[in-house]
């Protein structure tokens, strides 16, 4: 973010949006791309998913740009650069097939969300990043935990044991059943909180009362 | 894949420390109580993960480890902000926003 001037700068979200869109298109319509390491893989749905984020972001950017002239007088330079970050971040989420990465690009998304909600700087925009940096982060905890159950519910029958999907899906009629059902119930519960299902929801008026144009956000249970 | 760690008390001590965490979380009314119950959550699903040093490779655990860094860096500079805009760090008076 070297670039000094507050009212070019907002112009950068939608030409990443578009570049990312670009490279996005390039990307599926090559299915036999594909990345060296076995973690990241673009599943169908995947491909669905990450086509419809970068539309939306490429579409949103425009309305970013307006909305940061009207609110002129502030620097927009976290504002900005948490964005774009969170951009990237959520591509990582969609692309990666390894139960322990996804967690951390997670993880990654609901921390550069902060400052986006946090942009006013009234008490009541305080207020609704605290709720929603605490009630995410511990049910994003609990996904952690649900994932090292799932590791060790093969650790426990004596299999080598992974969070790598291919393998999970290949070893999941001998894992151990008790482990497995508990880890259902932890993932569940903890990734939706993130998604805002319905008990687990508390955060999501507050946070998008104070940060409207943010709510495009989604989290690609696979 | 020997069955060595079914001996240890790893899975109960991690259990009753994210217990712990959660009654720290939900019963305390300062900010930082809140923010030291959700550590003590972490450190527990951390023991938990002392029986799958093998099976997480490295680059995932120093991912967690940036991630939970960050992210109580973030909490404390919004806890800081609290008690700048609130003069107190008690949380019950963020009650402006109502469903």
């Amino acid at each position: 973010m070297a670039l000094p001037w507050n009212r070019v700068r907002p112009w950068l979200i939608p030409f990443t949006g578009l570049a990312h869109l670009v490279l996005t298109v390039w990307t599926l319509r090559k299915p036999e791309l594909q990345a060296p390491v076995g973690w990241l893989v673009l599943d169908p749905p995947g491909r669905l998913i990450l086509f419809v984020i970068s539309l939306m972001f490429f579409l949103c950017g425009f309305y970013t740009v307006g909305y940061l002239r009207y609110r002129g007088a502030w620097s927009n330079r976290t504002f900005t650069s948490c964005l774009l970050a969170f951009l990237g971040v959520m591509t990582l989420v969609v692309w990666s097939h390894h139960l322990g990465l996804m967690w951390v690009a997670i993880e990654a998304t609901s921390l550069l969300t902060a400052p986006l909600i946090y942009f006013n700087r009234t008490p009541r925009s305080i207020e609704a990043t605290w709720k929603y940096l605490l009630i995410c982060s511990v049910g994003i905890a609990l996904a952690l935990l649900g994932s090292f159950f799932l590791a060790y519910a093969s650790l426990h029958e004596g299999l080598e044991s992974s969070l790598l999907f291919e393998d999970l899906l290949h070893l999941a009629p001998r894992l151990s059943k008790p482990w497995l059902h508990t880890a259902f119930v932890l993932l569940l519960v903890g990734y939706g909180t993130k998604m805002g299902l319905a008990p687990m929801h508390t955060w999501k008026p507050d946070a998008y009362g104070e940060a409207r144009a943010w709510s495009e956000r989604c989290s690609p249970e696979v | 894949m020997t069955k060595a760690h079914l001996g240890l008390l790893l899975v109960p001590a991690s259990l009753s420390t994210v217990l712990v965490g959660f009654i720290m979380l939900t019963t305390r009314h300062k900010a930082i109580s809140q923010v030291v119950g959700y550590l003590i959550l972490e450190n527990g699903i951390f023991i938990f993960g002392m029986l799958l040093v093998e099976a997480m490779p490295l680059m995932v655990e120093l991912g967690v480890l940036l991630d939970l860094f960050v992210g109580i860096f973030v909490i404390t500079i919004i806890v800081n902000h609290i008690n700048e805009a609130f003069s107190s760090l008690d949380t019950r008076k963020l009650s402006a926003l109502k469903e």
